[in-house]
């Protein structure tokens, strides 16, 4: 069965490509716009050194942020979580700076912080933290109340409570806020780079466009593509095998 | 304790504008605008400028028309995924994939083929929503209790009867949801694009006052955009309620 899916999977890929092929060098669009795949393929199997190294780039100040965002989130997440007055203090706060989007806020710190690492690192800090908080917040409200009842009423004191009942019992949600977070904070950095940036992949992407590149930042874009879709397949085993465990 | 609560999400309220209005008196004028400044400006510009609703009409046609079509979309392939096993089987790892890239990835790309104006944020948006509505979509037909399902067609009903008396109904609330999240990223869409390059448009306004150092009528901007996306956001819970009523 499995194979049959895949099969149909490469088919259906087969199909798209060759129809794409075909549609461009009957010269139904204009190539300059949408270059025929044979082409793509071409600029990516020649992706020059100076992408890998914006890519790189990204990648890093991914990563910084995703640190900082994730690990401040988590921490934010179980203290509103695990109060309850808090929590409904906080919470329209919260999901309504969630809802708006935080694009509108990338100007005020480019201001702030000037172009580049600054700015880049503290949008995405911004843009990871809040579904991270919510992740984790609407895990730490769903633990059994009973299992911190027992734990009061076997002696456990306040530090505790959160490092032997909370935390374990909220893992699955933190595992899975982090995985949604990485995301996020890569998201994050792509919309900083493409908005006003000197380095990174997005700054490239945005200049190919504006340059009529459409070959190149296809290739681009399929490269950042397949890294974001790696990165989230590989989070997803490692938290699997993680949940094994336990 | 409702009281208690309200009385301290007023208090953070008022906390904020008058950190905001103290601040801006702090710093030179470009980077912060006094609340006692921008809220007149906004009457202002609400009143005499008209400009502003041609803006306001763009971003709103374009909100509204992805996300017609996007949910259009999504419904249809969600329900054709939900209730073919082996079609959802083959296409369900694409999809979940494609979800997890970062989504301002195809922006420069649709930015190149559909130009500066509305085409590109429209179709931004609505690869942005379509997602969602797919994948909820799919797996709420999808999970819908086979017993029903069996239940119905065992009571002689017709295919096209089992699905609007059962299937509908029991995947209602789920597909909802994933409508009302559609409709939250179209905002996002339409505003994250007309900021990274258009011609008209509130997201356009946003960066053009930010570029010209207009920090006021940037502020003035922001909150409007901050309004519209939180009355959209009540709109989407409002249809989410909606379906459990019924």
């Amino acid at each position: 069965m499995r194979k049959f899916q895949f099969l149909l999977q490469a088919a259906t890929f087969i199909v798209v490509v060759a129809v794409w092929e075909s549609v461009v060098s009957e010269g139904y669009v204009d190539p300059l716009f949408l270059p025929p795949p044979s082409k793509i393929f071409l600029s990516l199997i020649s992706i020059s050194p100076a992408t890998f190294t914006a890519l790189y780039d990204t990648l890093v100040k991914t990563l910084i942020s995703f640190c900082i965002g994730s690990v401040a989130g988590v921490a934010i997440g179980i203290v509103v979580g695990s109060r309850s007055l808090l929590h409904e203090v906080l919470h329209p706060y919260v999901f309504g700076l969630y809802s708006i989007p935080r694009m509108i806020f990338l100007p005020l710190i480019v201001l702030f912080l000037g172009i580049g690492f600054n700015s880049t690192i503290f949008y995405a800090v911004l843009h990871t933290i809040l579904p991270v908080i919510i992740v984790v917040v609407g895990g730490v409200r769903n633990i059994d109340r009973r299992l911190i009842f027992y734990a009061i009423s076997l002696g456990a004191k306040g530090r505790q409570i959160y490092s032997k009942v909370i935390i374990p019992a909220a893992l699955p949600s933190i595992l899975s806020a982090l995985r949604l977070g990485i995301i996020f904070s890569l998201l994050g950095v792509l919309i900083a780079e493409m908005y006003l940036s000197l380095s990174g992949i997005g700054f490239l992407m945005q200049r190919l466009s504006f340059a009529f590149k459409s070959a190149d930042l296809f290739a681009v874009t399929i490269l950042v593509a397949l890294v974001a879709i790696i990165i989230s397949a590989v989070l997803g085993e490692i938290s699997k095998k993680i949940e094994e465990r336990r | 304790m409702r009281l208690k609560i309200f009385i301290y999400q007023l208090l953070i309220l008022a906390f904020i504008i008058i950190l905001w209005e103290f601040s801006s008196k702090a710093v030179p004028k470009v980077f912060l605008a006094p609340a006692s400044v921008v809220f007149p400006l906004l009457v202002d510009i609400w009143l005499t400028n008209l400009d502003i609703y041609t803006h306001l009409y763009t971003t709103g046609f374009e909100i509204l028309l992805s996300f017609g079509l996007a949910t259009a979309c999504g419904l249809l392939l969600g329900f054709i995924l939900g209730t073919w096993r082996l079609l959802r089987d083959t296409y369900e790892p694409i999809l979940s994939a494609l979800y997890a890239v970062p989504s301002v990835v195809w922006y420069p790309l649709l930015l190149l083929f559909l130009g500066l104006d509305v085409a590109s944020k429209i179709a931004f948006a609505f690869i942005l929503s379509f997602f969602p509505i797919t994948l909820t979509t799919m797996q709420g037909v999808s999970n819908v209790d086979k017993v029903l399902v069996k239940a119905a067609y065992s009571m002689g009903a017709s295919k096209l009867t089992v699905f609007y008396k059962v299937v509908l109904p029991a995947s209602l609330p789920i597909i909802l949801s994933g409508i009302s999240t559609g409709l939250a990223l179209c905002v996002t869409g339409v505003i994250v694009g007309e900021m990274l390059g258009g011609i008209r448009g509130l997201g356009v306004l946003i960066a053009s006052a930010a570029t010209l150092f207009e920090t006021a009528h940037y502020f003035v901007y922001t909150i409007i955009v901050i309004v519209i996306a939180l009355l959209v956001n009540q709109i989407g819970k409002l249809f989410e309620r909606l379906s459990w009523r019924s």
